[in-house]
C-alpha cells in the first residue's frame, strides 16, 4: 500500500468501531441469550464499517494540499477530559447501586452529572478559553433553572 | 497612513446601495431577508390580527350587554354559532378565547417585537442588517402558518379552542369538557410553530444588538428603544421555550392519550399552571417592555429634552425582566399551591412595582419643564403613562393574596389587563407607529386625524374598561357567558350595557385610525428624513432608507437624548453629527 | 486634520461586542433556549414523580441500565471524536477533520440506533408511552415521562446526525478552511450540548 499512514488509519477505526460493535452487540445479545453471538457479530460489522470510514475521509483530496497553520489558541487535553468523563460515570453507575439513601443517592447523582456537564461546556465547548462575557451569557439560564425547579419540588413536596 | 484590514465578517463599512437592487419583486417585498420589509410585514399581518380580534370583543360585548338576546344580523354565523343571532354558550367560550389568544400572541406582541425589534434594530444602532437575515425571513414565515393555523379553528368541526388563553388542562385536554377537540389542537400546534418564530427573531435580534452596534454606540448610548428590545428578547429567548415544553406537553394529552395533566391517570393539573405562568409571567413583561422604550424615546423628543434618568431607565427594564421570573404564583393564588410559595411570590410581585415606578417618575420628570410638543405621538406616550398607571395601581390590589381571593377571576382581573394592554401596550403601539410611520413609508399620516382617534380611544377605552373595576368588586366572574344567572349579579346588566356601548364606540374609533393609516400610505404628505428633528441614528437616512441601511457605518459621538443641547444649534443633536469643533479627530479604532 | 481625511484614515468598524464572530454567539444564544425547553421538561418529570413516586421503580427494573451505559459511552467519545474533528480543521489537518467528523456521524447514529432498539425491547415487554397498553412494572406514568423525555433528546440527536451529514458533505468538498471554520465550530456547540443534555437526563432518568 502506497500510504501506510492510511492502513494504519484504517485499522485504528476498524478496531475501535469493532470494539464498540463488539460490547453492543453483547449487550444486545443477552436479550436473546446469546450474549457471545452478539458480541462477534457486532465486532465483525464495527470493523468493516470502521475501516471503510477511514478509508473514505483519509483518502486524499483536492483541499489537503492547503496550508497547515498551527493553531494558537488555547485548548485542554481533550482525552484527559474524556478520562474524567469515563471515570465519572462509571462512579455514578456504581452509585445508583450502592444502599445509601434515596435523597443521599439523588444529591450525589444530581452533583456527579453537573460536574460532566460543566467539563464539556469549559473543555468541549471550549467555554474556558472563550471571553469572560460569553460565560456570563452562558450561565444565565442556570438560575432560571434553579428557580423553576425549586418551585415544581416545593409543590410536590407537600 | 496606515492601512488595516477588515475582518472578513464585519459588515463592510462602504456599501453603494444603488449597484446591488437587483432583486425580483418576490426577493424585494415577499421572501424578503431585509429586515424593513420583514417588520413591515409584520405590521400587515399583526394589524389584520388587531381588527379580527377587536370583532371577536365586539361579540363578547353583545353577549354581555344583551344576554340571551339575537344580535341583528348573528345569524350569518350558522347554526353552530349562533342560531337565530343568539349566541350559543359554546361559541361565546370560543369568542373569548380567541380575543385573548389572537390579541396577546397575534396582535400584541408581533406589533412591539415583531414589527419594531425588526424594524428599528439594526436602524438604531448602525448595522446594515440583521445578523443573520435569512433567519429573520423564517421568523416570519413561521408567523403566518401560526396566524392560519389559529384562524382554521375556526372553520372545523366542534368550533374553535373554548378554554380560555392560558389553556387550563384538563379542560383543554377533554373535549368532554368543553366540546370541543381539533380546534383545541390547531390552536396548541398554532402556538407551538409561533414560539418557534419568536425565537428565531430572539436569537437574531439578542446577537445583532450585541455584535453589529456601530463605532461609538456603546451599550449606554443605545436608544431605549433598543435597550428594551434587547431585554425583551432575552424574556422571549428564555421562556418561550418551556411554553413550547408545556404545549408539546398538552398536544400529547390532547393526541396521543398520555396524562400529564389529567388526574384521572395520575398528572397533575398544577403542573399545567406552573409551566404556562412560569412563561405566562415573562410574557406580559413582554408585551410591555417594548412599550417602555417607544415611550421613553417619543417623550424625551415631544419635551425636547433627555430622558430623566436614561441610567436608572435601563436599570429599571433590567430589573423588571429579572424580577418577572419570580413571581408567576400570582396567576395561581387561587390553585391551591403550596402557601408558602404563594406568600413568596407576593412579596416579590410587590417588589416589582418599585423599578416600574421608577420609570414613570422619570418620564413626568422628562416632561417636567420641558418645551412640550404635543404631536400625535406625544399625545399617545402621555396617555400609555397614566392609563398603565391605573392598571398598576389595580394590580398592586391584585398581588396581595388575600385581597386576590375575592378578586381573583372577576373582572377586576380584566378591567387590570385591559388597562395595562390597552391603556399601555396599545396605546404606545399607537404613538410608535405615528411615530416611524414616516420613517417606514416615507409619508406623514395625517396628524389632525391622528388626534381625533386619539381623543375618541381615550375617551372611550376609560368609559369601556373603568367601570369593570365595579363588576370586578360586586362579584362578577370572566369568562363567564350568562352572568344573569346569579341573583346577586343581575343587576350588573346597566353597567355591561354601557360598557357594551363604549366598546362599540371604541371599535368604531379604531377604524378612524384605520383609514388614516390606509390613505397615507398612499396619499400622505412625503415625508423627509427627520420630520420629528430626533436624535437617534435611523432619522440620519432617507424615509424609507435603502436597502442596507447606511452608506457608511455611522460614526456614534454621542448618546440618544441630547434634545437643547448648549453644544448645537437646533434644539436636537443627532447621534452620528460630527462633534461641533472641527479640530477634534474622530477616535482611533480600539478593541474596548 | 479634515473630517474627510480622518475618515479615510480610520476605516470604521462595528464595536466589537461579546468577542466572538456573529455565527458563533447566535449558536450560544440559540443553545440557551434549549437549556431552558430541557428545564421545562425536566421540571414537568419532578412534579410529576413526586406525585406518583409508585409508578416509578428502582433503576434498571424495567430500563436496561447496562445498555444505556455503554450508550452513555458512546455520545461521549461523539463529542472527543467532535472537537477532534474542530482541531484538527484549526490546524489545517483536512484528513483528519473529515476522518473525525464521519466518525462523529458514525456514532451519533450508533446512539440513535441503540436507543430505537433500546425502545422497541421496552415496548414489546408493555412499557409504552401511554395509558392504553401499560403493562411494565411501575406505572403507565413511567412509560410517558420517559419515552418524553428521552425521545425530545433523541430528536435533538438526529437533527444532529443530519447536520452533522451536511457539515461531512461540505468538508469533503474542501468547504472548510482553518479561516472559515464558523460551520463546524457551531456544529461542535450543537453536538457538545446535545451530549450535555443526555449526561443529565441519564441520571436523571435512569439512575435516580
Amino acid at each position: 500500500m502506497k500510504d501506510p499512514q492510511l492502513l494504519r488509519t484504517m485499522i485504528g477505526f476498524a478496531i475501535a468501531a469493532a470494539f464498540f460493535g463488539a460490547v453492543d452487540g453483547y449487550l444486545l445479545g443477552e436479550v436473546v441469550s446469546s450474549p457471545v453471538a452478539g458480541g462477534a457479530a457486532g465486532a465483525a460489522i464495527g470493523f468493516l464499517i470502521g475501516g471503510a470510514l477511514a478509508y473514505l475521509a483519509w483518502r486524499p483530496m483536492p483541499q489537503d494540499a492547503g496550508a497547515q497553520v498551527a493553531h494558537e489558541g488555547g485548548h485542554a487535553n481533550y482525552m484527559l477530559i474524556f478520562g474524567a468523563l469515563f471515570l465519572l460515570t462509571v462512579i455514578e453507575v456504581g452509585v445508583a447501586f450502592v444502599a445509601f439513601s434515596k435523597v443521599a443517592i439523588i444529591l450525589i447523582l444530581v452533583a456527579l452529572a453537573f460536574w460532566k456537564a460543566l467539563l464539556v461546556a469549559l473543555y468541549y465547548m471550549h467555554l474556558k478559553y472563550e471571553p469572560k462575557r460569553l460565560w456570563l451569557l452562558a450561565a444565565s439560564p442556570i438560575p432560571l433553572a434553579i428557580i423553576l425547579v425549586t418551585a415544581v419540588l416545593m409543590e410536590g413536596w407537600r | 497612513m496606515s492601512t488595516v484590514t477588515v475582518p472578513p465578517d464585519y459588515a463592510s463599512q462602504f456599501h453603494d446601495p444603488s449597484h446591488e437592487d437587483h432583486r425580483s419583486f418576490w426577493r424585494k417585498y415577499v421572501f424578503s431577508t431585509d429586515h424593513k420589509i420583514i417588520g413591515i410585514q409584520f405590521l400587515f399581518m399583526s394589524l389584520l390580527f388587531l381588527l379580527i380580534g377587536g370583532l371577536l370583543a365586539m361579540l363578547i360585548r353583545w353577549q354581555l350587554g344583551w344576554p340571551g338576546q339575537a344580535l341583528p344580523g348573528g345569524d350569518v354565523l350558522g347554526e353552530a354559532r349562533m342560531p337565530g343571532g343568539i349566541m350559543l354558550p359554546e361559541f361565546y367560550n370560543s369568542v373569548m378565547t380567541m380575543h385573548g389568544t389572537i390579541m396577546i400572541f397575534f396582535a400584541v406582541m408581533p406589533l412591539l417585537v415583531g414589527v419594531y425589534a425588526n424594524y428599528l434594530i439594526p436602524l438604531q444602532i448602525g448595522a446594515p442588517d440583521m445578523a443573520f437575515p435569512r433567519l429573520n425571513m423564517l421568523s416570519f414565515w413561521l408567523a403566518v402558518p401560526a396566524g392560519v393555523l389559529m384562524v382554521a379553528g375556526f372553520f372545523v368541526a366542534g368550533g374553535h379552542a373554548a378554554a380560555g388563553w392560558t389553556s387550563y388542562a384538563p379542560l383543554s385536554t377533554n373535549p368532554e369538557f368543553t366540546g370541543v377537540f381539533t380546534g383545541q389542537v390547531l390552536w396548541t400546534a398554532s402556538l407551538i410553530i409561533l414560539g418557534f418564530s419568536s425565537l428565531a427573531g430572539a436569537v437574531n435580534y439578542i446577537t445583532t444588538i450585541v455584535n453589529m452596534r456601530a463605532p461609538g454606540m456603546t451599550w449606554f448610548r443605545l436608544p431605549l428603544p433598543t435597550w428594551a428590545l434587547f431585554i425583551t428578547s432575552i424574556l422571549i429567548l428564555l421562556a418561550i421555550p418551556v411554553l413550547t415544553g408545556a404545549l408539546i406537553l398538552l398536544l400529547f394529552d390532547q393526541v396521543l392519550g398520555t396524562g400529564f395533566f389529567n388526574p384521572e391517570y395520575g398528572g397533575q393539573p398544577l403542573l399545567w399552571q406552573h409551566l404556562f405562568w412560569y412563561f405566562g409571567h415573562p410574557e406580559v413583561y413582554i408585551l410591555i417592555l417594548p412599550a417602555f422604550g417607544f415611550v421613553s424615546e417619543i417623550i424625551a423628543n415631544g419635551s425636547r429634552k433627555p430622558v430623566f434618568g436614561y441610567h436608572a431607565m435601563v436599570l429599571a427594564i433590567t430589573a423588571i425582566a429579572f424580577l418577572g421570573w419570580i413571581v408567576w404564583g400570582h396567576h395561581m393564588f387561587q390553585s391551591g399551591m403550596n402557601p408558602t410559595l404563594g406568600a413568596g411570590f407576593m412579596a416579590t410581585t410587590m417588589v416589582i412595582a418599585v423599578p416600574t415606578a421608577i420609570k414613570v417618575f422619570n418620564w413626568i420628570g422628562t416632561m417636567w419643564e420641558g418645551d412640550l410638543h404635543f404631536h400625535s405621538p406625544m399625545l399617545y406616550s402621555i396617555a400609555f403613562v397614566s392609563m398603565f398607571v391605573i392598571g398598576g395601581f389595580s394590580g398592586i390590589f391584585l398581588a396581595s393574596t388575600p385581597v386576590d381571593i375575592p378578586l381573583h377571576d372577576t373582572y377586576f382581573v380584566v378591567a387590570h389587563i385591559h388597562y395595562v394592554l390597552f391603556g399601555g401596550s396599545l396605546f404606545a403601539i399607537f404613538a410608535a407607529i405615528t411615530y416611524w410611520f414616516p420613517k417606514m413609508f416615507g409619508r406623514m399620516m395625517n396628524e389632525r386625524v391622528n388626534k381625533v382617534h386619539f381623543f375618541f380611544t381615550f375617551i372611550f377605552f376609560n368609559l369601556t374598561f373603568f367601570p369593570m373595576h365595579e363588576l370586578g368588586n360586586a362579584g362578577m366572574m370572566r369568562r363567564i357567558y350568562d352572568y344573569t344567572q346569579y341573583g346577586f349579579l343581575e343587576g350588573l346588566v346597566d353597567i355591561n350595557r354601557l360598557i357594551s356601548l363604549a366598546a362599540f364606540g371604541l371599535f368604531t374609533a379604531q377604524l378612524i385610525f384605520a383609514a388614516n393609516f390606509i390613505w397615507c400610505l398612499f396619499k400622505g404628505e412625503k415625508a423627509g428624513n427627520n420630520p420629528w428633528r430626533a436624535n437617534a441614528l435611523e432619522w440620519s437616512v432617507p424615509s424609507p432608507p435603502p436597502h442596507g441601511n447606511f452608506t457608511l457605518l455611522p460614526m456614534v459621538y454621542r448618546g440618544p437624548y441630547e434634545y437643547s443641547s448648549p453644544e448645537s444649534e437646533e434644539d436636537y443633536f443627532p447621534q452620528d453629527a460630527p462633534p461641533a469643533e472641527e479640530s477634534v479627530p474622530e477616535p482611533a479604532p480600539t478593541l474596548v | 486634520m479634515s473630517q474627510a481625511a480622518t475618515v479615510a484614515m480610520y476605516p470604521r468598524r462595528p464595536m466589537p461586542g461579546m468577542g466572538v464572530y456573529n455565527l458563533k454567539l447566535g449558536m450560544w444564544v440559540f443553545l440557551l433556549s434549549e437549556i431552558m425547553f430541557f428545564t421545562g421538561l425536566i421540571g414537568a418529570y419532578v412534579i410529576l414523580r413526586f406525585a406518583q413516586p409508585d409508578a416509578f421503580t428502582e433503576p434498571g427494573v424495567v430500563l436496561n441500565v447496562p445498555l444505556t451505559a455503554f450508550n452513555t459511552f458512546v455520545l461521549i467519545c461523539s463529542s472527543v471524536t467532535m472537537v477532534k474533528g474542530f482541531a484538527a480543521l484549526q490546524n489545517g489537518d483536512q484528513r483528519g477533520l473529515r476522518l473525525w467528523l464521519l466518525a462523529t456521524v458514525f456514532l451519533g447514529a450508533f446512539f440513535l440506533s441503540i436507543q430505537a432498539i433500546e425502545y422497541y425491547l421496552l415496548a414489546s415487554h408493555g412499557f409504552v408511552p401511554t395509558f392504553a397498553g401499560y403493562a411494565a412494572e411501575g406505572g403507565a406514568m413511567y412509560g410517558m415521562t420517559f419515552y418524553t423525555l428521552t425521545g425530545f433528546h433523541g430528536a435533538h440527536v438526529t437533527v444532529g446526525v443530519l447536520a452533522l451529514i451536511f457539515t461531512s458533505v461540505k468538508a469533503f468538498r474542501g468547504g472548510y478552511t482553518p479561516t472559515n471554520l464558523g460551520g463546524v465550530e457551531i456544529m461542535g456547540l450543537y453536538w457538545h450540548f446535545v451530549d450535555l443534555v443526555w449526561i443529565i437526563l441519564f441520571t436523571i432518568v435512569y439512575l435516580i
